[in-house]
């Protein structure tokens, strides 16, 4: 479990607000989490690392790393490193960043000792710049003296700076899921000799907590720091058990500190429903809707790229579109009831009102309608047109779901059956026909709290007649067995288990690490391994003599594989002794285009022929298919039909 | 490519005998007429290249190149060949029965004629054929019979017919026309079927929604008897075939969108040190018909296409307009804006190369299809050009059979495309070879979301009786063989989309009687009726016991979303219909040709203020005295209120001022004036909201357009003076500024009291 990871050491009470509450395919608002990192000064933080953390600091090999001698620095990088990662996993959190005993103080209460760096905000690249200052070792001391004042301070209240933190988050403009605090302290008992003060730290912990704020701890271990016993006062703050103590005081101190200090290019996915629908089983002798209830999720969606957008030059600020129809001879501005919709067939324009274009759309309420079941062994292989969805049941507005679905999850796994339902997910979308096959829970067996699946039925599209297309039947003769074996080895030798988090997407790991080099003024992006790309070397070392063997086999031995034969291969040839030699000067600046067009072979010549074309004769085709263009020429030449 | 349409003739017996039918029952000439419109609509629906001429014989006039004074008479070529268009509907809706006999023969003469001269000397031809329209009651004459025939071979003329009967029953087999759709319906290349590709049909894919009604079977008259045989013997000498109504409708009543060509995407397929020439084709996806592709247009005038423009604004208090010059590409990072040049944009792209190469195989068991990704199943086989690589190509999709393995591949379609992940899963049926293609998840794509296990809570888990039941449940529901000979039910490869079935009959409903509210049938139930209806019966007993075994209470959290459903979503088509209702007058008018059809939307829709002309629409609609006077002028106030509210900065406030204005005249020529004082207070209250437009009210006020004072009409009760002072006072939202700062204005904060 990430740290970036909303439902972090929450009792997972985020999950349930998550989900889509009440609306049929409309999705709630963004939920947005705050954290606050609460990061203490003492002049222990500006001491070397104890040894035990220097290992956290310098797991990675990055140069930049190794120079995080200090405490204050390892965690001035932590949070650039959170800040970072936050833009590419959510960038609608927020964050901030307060500082304890410094000598100067800024916060809303005038309170001493208490600096407020980040208020609660979005990240941004000036921010991020500013901690990889305060954590760069030329930088750090300079940055930080000119912040916050040179002396450190033990004349801070932990209270205060707990007061402070609240009230950011009270004061806070979005509404938070999830507010979390961050103390990184290398002070095991900060008030050790003044017992008010640890008073007052420890009720006003539990205010906090009270009010669903969760606080979490960071020790700092440095030369005069060695341990970190949660006894002495966090136990009290972070309202650890006995049982929980234990296990803290006997964990590396700096485990979830690394985590911290990793990079993560990857986007965070609230879990959240894509609709909650009815699914109907049919209707009982009494009329009563035999009806349960089940939420909808996309397990498996395209990642979006980042989108460009468009900014005003002057100011480099964001623009917005505003879209306007107007008439085009008067340019006159339109309203919605002013616009009709039409569709032009064989020169008629049949006309239609918006609303009945929604009510042609609209077949039956969102939901699954049962149609029967049906063995596994009816869904082919190309039985595919988009991506599917998960189903899992909802008792929140059908109490009594859960065992039904549960029941009838059961019967299809053990008859092997998948359920054939129509499926209407939005008011206005067409209803699909959709298999739902179900999904046994999976457990990674070596590991038992590592779920493979989870249980459910998958929502798998099948496509109508409409979307399968004839193709011609490609009959060839089949190659003998002991040919076929040679095959089967060079399969044998490259074969892995593939698994979906696998492969990054190379496409967009390069764009995020290219926004993020252009917005943070680097040199060069981070570095980007492409999985995607087989390493040949490596095939070949694992299967380099069966495919020689297959060479042998199949290919006359001078022949080069791979390159694509130019205009003399056979099957044109063939119907080149027919056709004359138009394309043969398909090079050719002066392909006789009305010659091609009379023979009826406008189709053999290319698009860009076709194209220079219609430039030259001034023809406006009404697309730019291939086709468009022919009809263009023909047309022009009178030779339409 | 070259030959890619075909010449049709369809010939139509309109004689007498065409026209018979037992009451209640449709003629022969009704049932002819409502097939050749599907004919004739799908052509035009597929933007199909097919020419189609119309020859009527059994007419009263002549029309044919060799008609003289004894010879072919009555036989009326009335669309001469051409693609479809409206015009040769119009034609066939026009077609009455004919008083004067003509010779069937003949009429197939003229139309070989008809082909003849039409296509000599033009390309592209792949078929010619002639579709005759009989019901064989005519007699004729059979004397130069085989000279004929011999001549339509030569032509290469085939000829179908369509009737309906042709006589089957005199086998004694009572229904012989329903259920002997085996060997004539597959054909392919018959013409009711798209050019070149054949469908799959049977009868279970088939929806029946036409409800027309044949006479029932009367013994054939002797004529009849020697008219089918004749027939038969055209149509079996020149290889066409023969369809009794029933078929054709049956074949018909599917819509079917244009048909796509099959084109192939190449690549160089690689593994290790193999190269291989590889073709990929669409083997399925979505088909959203080109045709469905609306366009927008300006309600008054539907000729005219509205033009779209989206410019750019600041995003801050000026909403100033920007130019194209003065924006630059950027990006988001965190609340960073990143401005990008052309230049670094491109730089920053991922660079690939096209390809297509294997990375390496996994057991085809793990690739569960929730994991599929894309919109597309693509079909891979060997570029033929390349025998030794197909070869190989072969080999090597019979060794990933014989394992149960598929490839994982990297895809790029070109330079500049993102590179995708899929796999191949080899394919092997007793006549074809290939590979399908889907793309696969980057770890980025997959969203890792955990369920918690359904047993983990007690009362979810079902009792060993709640198993039992639904155990019947399947098995009474089981489709997998529940198909007449066996097969399965609602097989993808049978069931039509039925939205685009909707889309085509609403489409062609609009076209012929624009005024009629489109009839919304045509679902998968409906469609499916007869299947689902068995299935019912059968489950029924099991869903009782589901229901008195499972319980499921409602907790009536989703009863609000329904009522708003009311409001706002299923009203739809009630008012639509209401206002067809309202129309009703109009309907007379002959509604087919485009002119009428365009002239009655727009008198229908000068039952409203438009915004473009509301000043004018209104004193039309005052002037025409329907809908009531009141109902005009709500719907003026509602048009202002909207222009204001819509207004980018004040660029609509002149025109509701205008509007304004000529309510005010109206209402006071009209001696309404409380209409409009009763709206002009509201519009000052509305001003006063929050995010009212006060700017407006101060156009108002500028213009001195007061409330209709008792001086200027006698209805009036506001005198003048009351007129005035409304003008002059301040907004609520006003006052409530000023009172912080001015403290003079004692009167003025006791208002606010007491709007508050």
């Amino acid at each position: 479990m990430s740290l970036l990871d909303q439902n972090w050491g929450g009792s997972g009470g985020g999950d349930e607000d998550a989900l889509d509450d009440n609306q049929q395919g409309r999705q709630i608002l963004t939920s947005r989490d705050g954290t606050l990192m609460l990061i203490e000064c003492a002049s222990e933080m500006f001491e070397s690392l104890a040894n035990a953390m220097n290992t956290a600091s310098s797991n990675s090999d990055d140069d930049d790393d190794r120079e995080l001698t200090t405490g204050f620095q390892v965690v001035m990088r932590a949070c650039q490193r959170f800040y970072q990662s936050k833009i590419i996993s959510n960038d609608k959190d927020l964050s901030g960043i307060i500082l304890y005993g410094t000598e100067k103080n800024k916060n809303a209460f005038d309170f001493n000792h208490i600096y407020i760096l980040h208020e609660l905000a979005q990240p941004s690249a000036e921010r991020i710049i500013q901690l990889e200052n305060l954590s760069k070792k030329d930088t750090f001391q300079k940055t930080y003296k000119d912040l916050f004042g040179s002396t450190q301070s033990k004349g801070y209240s932990l209270n205060e700076a707990l007061w402070t933190c609240s009230n950011l988050f009270s004061n806070s403009p979005q509404r938070l899921t999830i507010k979390r605090v961050f103390i990184f302290t290398c002070n095991d008992q900060p008030h050790a000799s003044n017992l008010t003060l640890e008073r007052q730290a420890k009720q006003r912990a539990k205010d906090l907590n009270d009010v669903g704020i969760q606080v979490e701890v960071f020790p700092i271990l440095t030369e005069t720091r060695t341990t970190f016993d949660y006894k002495k006062f966090f136990q009290d703050v972070l309202m650890l058990s006995d049982d929980e103590l234990e296990l803290r005081n006997s964990q590396a101190p700096t485990g979830r500190l690394n985590e911290l200090l990793k990079l993560v290019y990857s986007k965070e996915h609230k879990k959240r429903a894509y609709c909650t629908v009815p699914f109907s089983l049919g209707t009982a002798s009494d009329g009563t809707p035999l009806q349960l209830s089940v939420s909808v999720f996309n397990m498996v969606r395209p990642c979006t790229k980042p989108s460009k957008i468009k900014l005003d030059m002057k100011t480099n600020m964001e623009t917005k579109t505003v879209t306007k129809h107007y008439l085009p001879e008067t340019a006159e501005i339109l309203m919605p009831s002013d616009i009709q919709y039409g569709i032009d067939v064989s020169n008629r324009r049949v006309l239609f009102d918006g609303d009945e274009i929604k009510a042609i759309k609209k077949f039956s309420d969102p939901g699954f309608e049962i149609l029967g079941f049906k063995n596994l062994s009816c869904l082919l292989p190309h039985h595919y047109v988009k991506p599917g969805h998960f189903i899992y049941p909802d008792e929140k507005y059908v109490e009594g779901s859960a065992c039904l679905f549960n029941a009838l999850l059961k019967k299809c796994l053990e008859k092997q059956m998948f359920i054939l339902c129509q499926f209407t997910a939005r008011r206005s979308t067409p209803p699909r026909l959709v298999a739902l096959i179900p999904q046994a829970e999976e457990v990674n067996k070596k590991d038992p709290s590592d779920r493979i699946a989870s249980n459910g039925f998958h929502v798998h599209y099948l496509p109508y007649a409409d979307d399968i297309r004839t193709l011609p039947k490609n009959d060839v003769a089949r190659v003998p067995d002991e040919q076929v074996d040679v095959f089967k080895n060079v399969i044998r030798n490259l074969k892995f288990k593939y698994r979906s988090d696998k492969f990054e997407n190379p496409a967009l790991q390069t764009l995020w690490r290219n926004i993020e080099a252009a917005a943070l003024n680097k040199d060069k992006p981070e570095e980007f391994v492409d999985l995607t790309i087989p390493n040949e070397e490596n095939q070949n070392e694992k299967v380099g003599s069966y495919i020689t063997e297959i060479k042998q086999m199949f290919f006359p031995p001078d022949y080069v594989m791979g390159v694509t034969k130019r205009s003399s291969t056979k099957r044109k040839a063939d119907s080149a002794a027919t056709s004359s030699s138009t394309k043969r000067s398909k090079s050719d600046e002066n392909v006789d285009v009305e010659a091609a067009a009379r023979n009826n072979l406008l189709p053999k010549l290319t698009v860009p022929i076709l194209k220079d074309y219609c430039k030259e004769k001034n023809l406006k085709a009404t697309g730019t298919k291939k086709q468009d263009l022919i009809d263009a020429i023909e047309q022009y030449l009178s030779i339409a039909t | 490519m070259a030959a890619n349409k075909e010449a049709l003739a369809l010939v139509v017996d309109i004689g007498v005998g065409m026209s018979q039918a037992a009451p209640g029952f449709d003629t022969p000439l009704q049932i002819t007429s409502d097939i050749l419109q599907m004919i004739v609509q799908r052509k035009m629906f597929q933007q199909s290249k097919d020419e189609l001429a119309l020859i009527l014989y059994g007419a009263d006039d002549t029309n044919n190149e060799l008609a003289d004074d004894d010879n072919y008479q009555n036989i009326n070529v009335t669309f001469s060949l051409a693609p479809a268009n409206w015009h040769l509907f119009e034609e066939i809706q026009k077609i009455r029965p004919g008083n004067s006999p003509a010779d069937l023969v003949d009429a197939v003469v003229v139309a070989a004629d008809h082909l003849r001269r039409e296509t000599e000397g033009k390309r592209g031809y792949a078929a010619k054929r002639i579709l005759l329209f009989t019901n064989a009651a005519t007699p004729f004459s059979d004397s130069n019979l085989q000279i004929i025939v011999d001549s339509l071979r030569r032509q290469d003329i085939i000829v179908d017919a369509i009737g309906p009967t042709w006589g089957q029953q005199d086998q004694g087999n009572e229904d012989a026309t329903d259920d002997d759709d085996g060997h004539q319906n597959n054909q392919p290349g018959s013409p009711m079927q798209t050019n070149g590709h054949d469908q799959e049909e049977s009868a279970s894919a088939r929806p029946t929604t036409n409800n027309h009604h044949q006479s029932p079977k009367k013994p054939l008259t002797p004529q009849q008897k020697t008219g089918i045989r004749v027939i038969s013997d055209i149509v079996n000498t020149t290889e066409g075939s023969l369809f009794t109504f029933r078929e054709a409708l049956g074949i018909l009543s599917v819509h079917q969108s244009k048909s796509v060509k099959p084109t192939a995407t190449k690549y160089v397929m690689q593994l290790a040190d193999l190269k291989l020439h590889i073709c990929t084709y669409i083997q399925v996806k979505d088909n959203k018909p080109g045709i469905f592709r609306l366009k927008k247009v300006y309600a008054r005038d539907p000729t005219t296409e509205i033009k779209v423009d989206r410019s750019r604004y600041t995003r801050d208090e000026q909403d100033e307009e920007i130019e194209k010059e003065e924006l630059t590409d950027g990006f988001r990072y965190g609340t960073t804006f990143v401005p990008i040049t052309k230049e670094t944009l491109e730089d920053m792209k991922y660079q690939s190369e096209k390809c297509f190469s294997i990375i390496g195989f996994s057991d085809a068991n793990m690739m569960r299809r929730s994991l599929y990704l894309g919109d597309t199943v693509y079909e891979v086989i060997a570029e033929p050009a390349y025998e030794e690589e197909a070869q190989t190509f072969t080999g090597l999709v019979q060794a990933m059979y014989e394992t149960n393995s598929v490839a994982i591949v990297r895809k790029c379609f070109s330079e500049r495309s993102s590179p995708e992940l899929g796999f191949l899963r080899p394919h092997i049926a007793h006549d074809h070879i290939c590979m399908y293609y889907v793309k696969l998840p980057f770890a980025e794509d997959v969203r890792g979301f955990d369920f918690d296990n359904l047993d983990a809570i007690k009362r979810n888990q079902p009792s060993e009786e709640q198993l039992k039941t639904i155990d019947n449940l399947i098995t009474t529901m089981d489709l997998t063989h529940a198909d007449r000979g066996g097969e399965q039910s609602f097989q993808p490869e049978l069931i039509s989309n039925p939205y685009i079935q909707r889309m085509f009959q609403s489409i062609a409903r609009r076209a012929i009687s624009p005024e009629e509210p489109l009839a919304l049938t045509n679902t998968v139930m409906e469609m499916n009726d007869a299947l689902i209806r068995s299935i019912a019966a059968r489950s029924k007993r099991t869903i009782d016991e589901i229901h008195d075994q499972f319980v499921l209470r409602d907790t009536n959290r989703r009863q609000k979303i329904t009522t708003g459903d009311a409001l706002f979503g299923s009203n739809d088509i009630s008012t639509k219909k209401a206002r067809h209702e309202e129309n009703g007058e109009e309907a007379a008018i002959d509604s087919t040709s485009f002119e009428a059809q365009a002239a009655a939307k727009k008198k229908a829709a000068l039952k409203t203020v438009g915004t473009v002309t509301p000043v004018e629409d209104f004193k039309i609609l005052i002037e025409q005295g329907s809908p009531s006077f009141s109902d005009v002028c709500k719907q003026m106030c509602t048009l202002i209120i909207d222009l204001i509210n819509n207004s980018h900065g004040d660029s609509l406030f002149d025109k509701a001022l205008q509007c304004v204005q000529c309510l005010r005249e109206t209402c006071l020529a009209k001696l309404e004036p409380k209409l409009f004082n009763d709206f002009e207070t509201l519009l000052k209250r509305k001003a006063a909201d929050v995010d009212g437009r006060k700017d407006f009210w101060k156009k108002i006020i500028d213009e001195k357009i007061s409330l209709i004072t008792s001086e200027e009409c006698i209805e009036s009760n506001v005198i003048p003076v009351e007129a005035k002072k409304f003008l002059e006072e301040e907004t609520a939202n006003e006052v409530m500024n000023n009172t912080s700062i001015a403290g003079d204005q004692d009167e003025n904060e006791e208002d606010l009291f007491d709007l508050i």
